[in-house]
């Protein structure tokens, strides 16, 4: 085995965990509050790619070239533009059928995904689009031989340092905030949280903005990262990051972070070192054993009995 | 004294089966009235109705306000429109609030809190986190204030910190602040769950059963728990209770139902000896069919 290739898939494999990671945030949150997959969120972050295209040429068009400058600022206003994505789809597609059976809002989401896309394909156009590199370049380590090294590039180091601030923030806000012990408190007793006067339909908005938000997070560094975009990458990339939701236990903050990673670090191994073209069914048999030995996923707490 | 909360006619029907027929009844501010009856009588579909749990099919329901001035809770609740509904802008606007963002929520923040038969707390929370949620009016449920901390934010939690430390104390729960909820004892978490109810500042609080599970010695200290809340703080009492001995020795006022309707209502005493009330708990006096 290749020590260097072995490290190299490992960096690799991080920087798709934290992608994935960032996304299956939005799941579970979701999941956690009102019990529903939300399968517009892959959508949100396929939208937050177009946007951050959009806000980059607006950005060079007012002559803002500085590279850090233009990237917090499109991250910035991708982040706030697709949260109110988030919360206009729940208010949309979800609010109306809260007190309708529990698949009519899985319908509903279904719609919602395929509007969302055929949306962006009138709008923006099916062909692949693209965005100029801003960050180029990056670090080697452990090079002795024009072969063999290690290279993390920097938009490689943004996407993971920026996955671990947002993760924090958002860490903090729900576990030391007066509205995260709110969205804690509907996620365990919505009807409790009503009684106690709780406004449980702004914390449901709340959530689905956080997570739009993460997904937006994502979307724009992998566009800054990768350069290139169309209208479909919400459906495959959503898939992952709802398998990666699940194995980590949906549900679950930390485990939705957890699945993301282990998700992605399997991924790029299983590409590295045996096939690249049966990544994904790597990635979904895995997801299969978890579940097979661990039916609540890694972190999931066993499906308690709501009264 | 005056009515805090009337009742008229609430009717509630699940299909085919009337579980509230036109119940009528009143609770006088500052008093403890006891909701009594066989089981399957309608009591908590009287509670669900007041809170906002179930919407009632007919009746009104009023809840004399902080300052004085009536608060429809059928209207709070989101009842569907009438026609009257349509003839000034502001009572329309005010339907149309109401219809969007009425329920439950709102009835708790008109005052009327209460408590279930079966606990339900917010277990995989701390025994303060719990206590703090109630505060819904006290702290600052912002996220941009979460996150900088303001001032008001601080200010605010501060604030309710101290009272849930005011009721932990009350309920002898000081020591228990950091545990999770679900960790507790049965009779503690009983008691957490009755502070809870307080720090959401309750004008009328809603007890189903609270000595359910409670041994006598337990069940004595509730007695002077309710009888405190009452005279301490204002705070007017309904419950639902099967434990007779508590319900004479601390209720004001008694309803009883049977079957979906009110079959009496009085002073403890009275009720008690009613032979109406005697015949709905242990069956008619003579050749009856059904047992108890």
């Amino acid at each position: 085995m290749n020590a260097h290739i072995l490290l190299q898939q490992l960096v690799n494999g991080v920087v798709l965990g934290s992608v994935y990671g960032l996304i299956a945030v939005g799941y579970t949150m979701v999941y956690g509050i009102i019990g529903m997959i939300n399968f517009a969120h892959g959508e949100v972050y396929m939208i937050a790619a177009y946007l951050t295209a959009i806000f980059l040429a607006a950005l060079t068009l007012l002559g803002i070239q500085s590279p850090p400058v233009v990237i917090l600022m499109v991250l910035i206003l991708t982040m706030a533009v697709t949260a109110l994505y988030g919360w206009s789809i729940e208010r949309i597609a979800y609010k109306p059928l809260r007190h309708s059976t529990r698949l009519a809002p899985l319908i509903s989401a279904i719609g919602m995904s395929l509007i969302l896309q055929n949306f962006v394909r009138i709008a923006q156009g099916a062909r692949n689009q693209g965005i100029p590199t801003l960050l180029d370049g990056g670090v080697r380590l452990m090079e002795n031989g024009p072969e063999q090294f290690v290279q993390i590039t920097h938009a490689q180091i943004l996407i993971v340092v920026t996955a671990i601030v947002s993760m924090g923030a958002l860490w903090y806000l729900i576990q030391g905030t007066a509205m995260g012990r709110a969205c804690r408190a509907v996620q365990q007793d919505r009807t409790m949280a009503a009684l106690l006067g709780v406004d449980t339909d702004r914390i449901i908005s709340v959530v689905f903005v956080l997570g739009a938000s993460m997904a937006a997070v994502a979307g724009t560094l992998v566009t800054f990262n990768y350069g290139s975009f169309d209208f479909f990458i919400g459906f495959v990339t959503g898939i992952k990051a709802f398998t990666a939701a699940v194995l980590g236990g949906i549900g679950s903050l930390p485990g939705a972070m957890l699945g993301g990673l282990v998700l992605g670090l399997s991924e790029s191994i299983f590409s590295g070192f045996v096939n690249t073209d049966y990544k994904d069914v790597f990635a979904f048999s895995l997801l299969v054993l978890v579940l097979i030995f661990r039916p609540s996923g890694l972190l999931g707490h066993p499906e308690v009995e709501k009264v | 004294m005056a009515e805090i909360l009337s009742v008229r006619d609430l009717t509630m029907r699940f299909g085919g089966v009337v579980a509230l027929n036109r119940v009528g009844f009143d609770v006088r501010k500052g008093s403890v009235t006891a909701l009594i009856g066989p089981n399957g009588a309608g009591k908590t579909t009287v509670f669900n109705c007041l809170t906002g749990f179930y919407r009632p099919d007919a009746g009104a329901m009023r809840l004399m306000g902080a300052d004085g001035v009536p608060l429809d809770l059928m209207e709070l609740m989101g009842r569907p429109f009438q026609g009257s509904d349509w003839v000034s802008p502001r009572s329309f606007a005010r339907r149309l609030y109401c219809k969007m963002f009425g329920g439950a929520a709102l009835a708790a923040r008109a005052g009327v809190v209460r408590t279930f038969q079966n606990i339900r707390l917010f277990k995989e929370m701390t025994v303060m986190e719990n206590l703090l949620v109630a505060q819904r009016a006290r702290v600052d449920n912002r996220m941009v204030s979460g996150i900088f901390q303001s001032s008001g934010y601080r200010r605010a939690e501060a604030e309710a910190l101290e009272r849930a430390w005011y009721w932990l104390d009350f309920f002898r729960l000081s020591e228990d602040g950091n545990r999770l909820a679900k960790e507790l004892a049965y009779g503690r978490q009983r008691r957490l769950e009755m502070a809870r109810a307080m720090c959401a500042a309750p004008r009328l609080l809603c007890l189903d059963e609270p000595a359910a599970g409670l041994n006598p010695n337990e069940t004595r200290e509730l007695a002077d728990w309710i009888l405190a809340l009452r005279r301490g703080h204002g705070v007017t009492v309904c419950l639902i209770e099967h434990d007779m001995g508590l319900v004479m020795e601390i209720s004001d006022h008694v309803v009883v139902l049977d079957h979906g309707q009110v079959i009496a209502s009085g002073r403890p005493e009275r009720v008690r000896d009613d032979p109406v009330v005697l015949e709905a708990y242990l069956g008619a006096p003579e050749g009856a069919e059904e047992g108890v």
